[in-house]
């Protein structure tokens, strides 16, 4: 019968302590820490893994949604597609530059958040050449890096992450920095319950029907109608 | 790889962990369940000595910020363990901040109790208790020590891996791992468990 003193136990009995803990191989003399290192360890448990379906979630609406570009490719590669990129960036600088222009010729204003997804047709005949856009400089900008020029996430698969996220603390949820576009579409933090029941058609069993948001590149901000 | 079949939560035969992270950052979405289940248990027990109740949600911002970030990380599974990891870290650390909480402290006796009751009853429901009543008493360990053994022994890493994430040379998380162990063989001695014929562990699903 060992004597189980547990004072016997050093650096090298410690190691194999933490490496053997959740196949359940103690050493001798170690009995109750053995169990109890195997008792942290143990199989997983079926309440533990009660958040899949939101990690599921998040990760359609990251795969649907910016995929940030990998770091390192193959030269060749890098090279090509920056060389397309840049053929692509330029043009949508133009894009925007052009749209921006015939925007502010009809709004009396430059919008803030006008970016690349803003396809307004070009309809206004005098819109001059880009002001003081200089293309090459903002075609580097608007790409390189992983910039903030992203196309716009799925805010459909952000809102079933929200909502799936159930039980616990949606407010807190919204720190997540993943959740910045759906803040962003919803206009603010508040409305994004409300914005997400009314995108995801079964989320309230509300069957009427989901708000033109994806018409509306931004929240609705209502340009005041000629009021009676 | 193969080492990952001793962790809890590990229950995938039909594609390897590493395999996994290959596919789920081209895409698949099975092979991301497989690195959720792989992963998620450790890291809520990790959690739980950490943020206490808020685990739960602190391991859902963490698994957003996965998603999202899967796609720049470069590494194996045990990369992505560690990876993961520092993630849920990060985010435990802006959970406390936020709340000004200090976390957990366990109740020893609660684990005694249930050492006692192992020889009596098997099953599921007790061992869900030991786990608990496990994790409840390492959180009495000073904060140092008690990631250090949570991140050895729950998450699987290695001395160097739970280094990196802690931000730490790996000579000083091998000491705080070993004087944790001394700690909670102490907290166990205190309390008359050493006196008890060694649990068996093996049959625990």
């Amino acid at each position: 019968m060992s004597t189980n003193r547990t004072r016997r136990f050093n650096r090298r009995t410690a190691e194999q302590l933490l490496r053997g803990a959740a196949a359940g191989r103690g050493v001798e003399g170690t009995a109750a820490v053995t169990s109890l290192l195997g008792a942290a360890a143990a199989p997983a448990r079926d309440d533990e893994l009660a958040g899949q379906p939101a990690a599921l979630a998040a990760f359609r609406a990251a795969r649907l949604g910016p995929v940030p570009q990998p770091r390192r490719r193959s030269v060749i590669k890098s090279a090509l597609a920056q060389s397309l990129t840049t053929k692509i960036a330029a043009f949508a600088v133009a894009a925007v530059a052009f749209g921006g222009v015939a925007t502010a010729a009809v709004t009396g204003h430059l919008s803030p958040h006008t970016g690349p997804t803003t396809p307004v047709p070009p309809t206004s005949s005098h819109a001059a050449a880009p002001v003081q856009l200089s293309t090459s400089d903002n075609a580097e900008r608007a790409t390189a890096g992983g910039g903030p020029a992203v196309p716009a996430p799925d805010l459909t698969g952000l809102c079933h992450a929200y909502t799936a996220g159930a039980g616990s603390d949606h407010g807190k949820a919204l720190d997540n920095p993943a959740f910045t576009a759906l803040i962003t579409a919803a206009g603010g933090r508040d409305n994004v319950a409300a914005f997400c029941a009314g995108l995801l058609p079964s989320a309230s069993g509300k069957p009427s029907g989901p708000p033109t948001q994806h018409d509306k590149p931004t929240h609705p901000t209502h340009p005041s109608h000629a009021g009676h | 790889m193969a080492s990952m079949h001793d962790r809890p939560g590990f229950d995938e035969h039909d594609m390897t962990t590493d395999a996994a992270v290959r596919r789920a950052q081209n895409g698949d979405e099975n092979a991301f369940g497989v690195l959720y289940r792989a992963v998620q248990p450790g890291l809520l027990r990790y959690l739980r000595v950490l943020v206490g109740e808020d685990a739960e949600d602190v391991a859902s911002e963490a698994w957003l910020q996965i998603a999202r970030d899967l796609a720049s990380f470069r590494g194996d599974f045990d990369g992505f363990r560690g990876w993961a990891t520092t993630i849920a870290r990060h985010r435990a650390m802006d959970s406390l901040r936020r709340r000004q909480r200090r976390p957990i402290t366990g109740a020893p006796a609660e684990w005694v109790a249930t050492l006692a009751a192992r020889d009596d009853t098997a099953g599921a429901a007790v061992d869900a208790v030991a786990t608990d009543a496990a994790l409840a008493l390492i959180a009495r360990l000073p904060p140092d020590q008690a990631e250090a053994v949570l991140l050895r022994v729950v998450m699987g890493l290695d001395a160097n891996a739970a280094a990196r994430v802690l931000g730490k040379r790996p000579g000083a998380v091998r000491t705080a791992a070993y004087r944790g162990l001394r700690t909670l063989a102490g907290y166990l001695e205190r309390s008359g468990v050493t006196r008890m014929e060694a649990p068996t562990l093996k049959d625990t699903r």
